[in-house]
């Protein structure tokens, strides 16, 4: 039946374009999945944007947060109020109290 | 605890795939509901009856199109004969082509979906008097 087309006169080609032509001179094309592609799409692409999300929180929280807290935890752990008060008021910086001394 | 969250969003996904009635893709997905499943040739033999009503009119075969291309799928060839036939009944060579640029878009990344369409639709096309959109122009922006 293909090869029967090629004997038609030119004129009647002229009702295809380009890429139908090829498709006439060619084997048929198969049938393609067509059905639940999105499904598919989405069964295998949601978990791992899921787990990259949880990686990326993960990641945040042990890389910047925990280690932001624990400087803060060991600046404090030893901090003398008192005597950082005291070189405070030395440097004179406050209004309510004023340096020791003359 | 991460997988199990992973494990729920697996099967919240599969649940979400199924806005349309089942079909008989045997996976071992768990569907709760008690409505029968719908084989592909029951849901593809429903819309070739729907659209192939003689007195259907114009909003019928709009919200018929926009329902089926709501659903996860390209539509059979058959569905789009009966499609086009309609628009042939009412007239309406716009929406005829509309629906082949429509089919196109719904492929989406599979590129092959369409010239199979349009290889197995040829015989309609024709008969119908019905142009691609690529003959017409209309796939360049």
């Amino acid at each position: 039946m293909i090869s029967s087309l090629w004997s038609v006169p030119i004129d009647h080609f002229l009702g295809l374009a380009g890429r139908e032509f090829y498709l006439y001179s060619t084997m048929s094309l198969a049938k393609p999945a067509m059905r639940g592609l999105l499904g598919k799409r989405l069964r295998f692409h949601l978990p791992i944007a899921f787990g990259l999300a949880l990686l990326a929180a993960g990641t945040f929280k042990f890389g910047v947060t925990e280690p932001r807290k624990q400087a803060y935890a060991d600046f404090y752990k030893n901090y003398d109020t008192t005597k950082e008060f005291n070189s405070m008021r030395e440097a004179g910086i406050f209004e309510s109290v004023r340096p020791t001394g003359k | 605890m991460f997988r199990a969250v992973v494990r729920l969003s697996t099967s919240g996904v599969r649940s979400l795939a199924r806005t349309r009635p089942c079909n008989s893709v045997p996976l071992a997905s768990r569907c709760y509901s008690h409505a029968k499943v719908e084989t592909d040739e029951e849901f593809d033999a429903r819309w070739v009856t729907y659209f192939s009503k003689p007195d259907i009119d114009a909003w019928e075969l709009k919200k018929g199109m926009n329902t089926l291309i709501g659903y996860d799928l390209v539509p059979e060839p058959k569905i789009l004969d009966s499609a086009l036939r309609a628009c042939r009944r009412l007239n309406d060579l716009a929406s005829a082509i509309r629906i082949l640029e429509a089919v196109k878009d719904k492929s989406g990344p599979y590129k092959d979906i369409y010239p199979y369409l349009i290889q197995e639709l040829q015989p309609t096309l024709s008969e119908l008097g019905i142009s691609t959109p690529e003959e017409l122009g209309m796939d360049k922006l």
